[in-house]
């Protein structure tokens, strides 16, 4: 295989950008701004998505979540992701309505909702899925992806994914539709901090 | 030689349509501006973009190493290909090693720039593109025009004709949310048959082991999701150092390419799904070489938003495919000279140089400097077109004389003025095409000057 000599080519061929060296520091941040409030910039930036927030009070989100998706299955019931493993057959998948996940925290600037592998009983649930509910704690709010990136470690998952929205396209003359091939809806229920 | 100034007519006979394009895109621009201005560190983050970009450059061949370590640690294999045909055989090879039958595929300029589908096309298999834009082309047998907007060149009534010929739409139906509706349905069956996913790569974190896929519909993960073999493949300036890099480059990236704070799914791959196998390739295909050209090693940052495509008048106005490099636009102008097979020597100059490229550039490419360098080499190697060449020499000569100078303009004002139209706009005089020739002044400047100012402080 060509490994060495593409790295040989490297080596030969090393740009000067006023030489660079490379460093474990973590990357500088520029200054950002704080947001007066982290918690509405995400409720505006899901719904300028395309998404819906439903707020309701701390302890209630599996409830409120019945509310809105009877038919939700709701996968931090363990007696529902159980039914699930990476070996659930595709077809069984296909007709999913609606699915609804934990998600780990979420981020303002964005709107974007992490999900990673120990979340998802099959890691193609939040796309199959007809609709798509993630519930999450008003207390799990970071400002931006700097913040998000502190709170995740690559190393130690398979798979995650931030997930903003639902699933959209603009490429037939660059009118939006939702529902290119993922979730057509995306609602995310916040609950309110425990008082 | 002028290929782009004759598909840019071609483009512009439609003027509609080339309308539309020029105005469709510069929403898309303002959709940029504003998302960039909302966003008060923006010229700070482009700072540090361009800074981890550097580092990675001059540092590449130890992250690869490292990317490598991680990524088989994390139980990935990696490939390594050295030109477009090494990486073809590598993809044909594992499809054959796993004997699978349907292939799905996320977007990826890298495997249009290899050539790939064509090529396992005559191995007998069909690659399937599950991005829409891209599946419409497909079925169209067109190269994507933009590398974020692949269909922008069509119209919805044409996407309607071929999707009632491919996907048995009603005829003359071209509403958007049911033709997408359409495809959603088709390529959902292909997702569900797929033994095997590719994708592109939009950032490899040297750190981690971890491939980032940006994604607004959900097809990348639809499809790696679905099949049991994923494929991921990058070229070598996708490399990252650290996983903190990532929060930089994805708040820069879908603002800059169209306005998004961020794309629907940014998808972070390390390990296979239980029970299944995932690829890395890693491709040079002249980027190693390209590294060592101090003027143009720069273009190797770009991390294909597409902004200086939205931003630039003479794409706006002459369409992608114009260009007749897999990137169009302002930054294929600049790496078609050193990357395509041709050489491309007439696109530096398919740029006003306004700069507005640059401008808008996330990490910071002088693209419009790099533009200029290369007419400069391109006329050095005597690449560029004879007739641009012998002008630019008498040009040369006139403006080095003041008497030839002063001699010139006093016939070209007599000229412009009382040369019969269908002479002063022949042919060779290419600028007056499209251009009407100004009213020429009764005397030059320096006759005004000399008059009127000789004896004037200044």
């Amino acid at each position: 295989m060509s490994k060495q000599s593409i790295l040989n080519s490297i080596r030969q061929h090393k740009p000067d950008f006023g030489n660079k060296p490379q460093t474990t520091e973590p990357v500088r941040r520029p200054q950002c701004p704080a947001y007066d409030s982290p918690v509405a910039a995400f409720v505006d930036n899901v719904i300028a998505a395309g998404g819906e927030v439903i707020r309701c009070p701390h302890g209630e989100a599996a409830a409120t979540l019945k509310a809105k998706f009877p038919e939700a299955l709701n996968m931090t019931y363990p007696a529902v992701s159980g039914r699930f493993s990476p070996s659930t057959a595709l077809e069984a998948l296909n007709g999913v309505e609606c699915v609804a996940f934990a998600g780990r925290f979420g981020v303002a600037e964005n709107g974007a909702v992490w999900l990673e592998d120990s979340d998802l009983p099959h890691r193609i649930l939040p796309f199959i899925t007809q609709r798509l509910a993630l519930m999450l704690d008003d207390s799990q709010i970071v400002p931006t992806m700097h913040e998000a990136y502190d709170r995740i470690s690559l190393g130690a998952t398979g798979y995650g994914v931030f997930i903003s929205g639902p699933s959209k396209t603009a490429d037939i003359e660059q009118s939006l539709v939702y529902g290119a091939h993922g979730a057509v809806s995306l609602t995310v229920i916040l609950s309110e901090e425990k008082k | 030689m002028d290929a782009h100034a004759k598909n840019a007519r071609r483009f512009l006979k439609d003027e509609a349509r080339a309308d539309w394009h020029d105005e469709t895109l510069w929403i898309v621009r303002k959709k940029r501006d504003n998302a960039a201005a909302a966003v008060e560190e923006w010229e700070a983050l482009r700072e540090e973009a361009s800074h981890i970009k550097e580092e990675a450059l001059a540092n590449l061949d130890t992250l690869l190493e490292q990317f490598e370590k991680e990524a088989v640690k994390n139980g990935a294999k990696v490939l390594w290909a050295a030109d477009a045909e090494e990486f073809n055989h590598h993809i044909l090879g594992i499809i054959r090693h796993h004997k699978a039958v349907n292939v799905v595929k996320s977007k990826s300029m890298l495997t249009e720039e290899c050539g790939m589908n064509d090529f396992l096309l005559k191995e007998g298999i069909e690659v399937v593109d599950t991005d829409l834009g891209e599946r419409i082309i497909q079925f169209r047998h067109e190269a994507p025009s933009h590398i974020v907007l692949p269909a922008i060149h069509l119209k919805k009534e044409e996407i309607g004709e071929t999707f009632h010929e491919k996907l048995g739409t009603d005829k003359g139906a071209s509403d958007p949310v049911y033709l997408t509706h359409a495809a959603r349905l088709h390529l959902r069956q292909k997702f569900l048959a797929a033994d095997i996913a590719m994708t592109g790569v939009n950032f490899a974190v040297a750190e981690t082991g971890s491939v980032v896929v940006c994604t607004n519909e959900g097809n990348a993960d639809m499809g790696v999701q679905a099949a049991k073999v994923q494929i991921h493949c990058m070229g070598i300036e996708k490399i990252v150092p650290r996983q903190a890099d990532l929060g930089v480059f994805t708040r820069l990236l879908a603002r800059n390419a169209t306005g998004q704070p961020v794309t629907t799914y940014t998808s972070h791959y390390m390990k296979p799904k239980t029970g299944g196998t995932m690829y890395v390739v890693i491709v040079d295909n002249g980027r190693s070489r390209h590294l060592g050209q101090p003027k143009y090693a720069g273009s190797l940052k770009c991390i294909r938003c597409g902004g200086c495509m939205n931003t630039c008048p003479v794409f706006r106005r002459s369409g992608g495919h114009s260009y007749g490099y897999v990137i169009p636009g302002p930054i294929g102008s600049i790496l078609a000279p050193e990357r395509s097979k041709t050489g491309c020597p007439d696109l530096p100059f398919a740029s006003s140089l306004c700069g507005s490229c640059s401008n808008v550039c996330p990490v910071k490419i002088d693209i419009h400097g790099q533009l200029y360098c290369w007419r400069q080499d391109l006329t050095r190697q005597g690449k560029t077109a004879l007739t641009k060449r012998l002008a630019m020499k008498v040009t040369g000569k006139i403006l080095a004389s003041a008497a030839l100078y002063d001699f010139a303009g006093a016939a070209g004002r007599w000229a412009v003025g009382h040369l019969p139209k269908s002479l002063l706009y022949m042919p060779l005089n290419v600028w007056g095409k499209g251009r009407e020739l100004p009213v020429p002044p009764k005397e030059s400047f320096k006759q005004w000057y000399l008059k009127n100012r000789k004896n004037t402080a200044m």
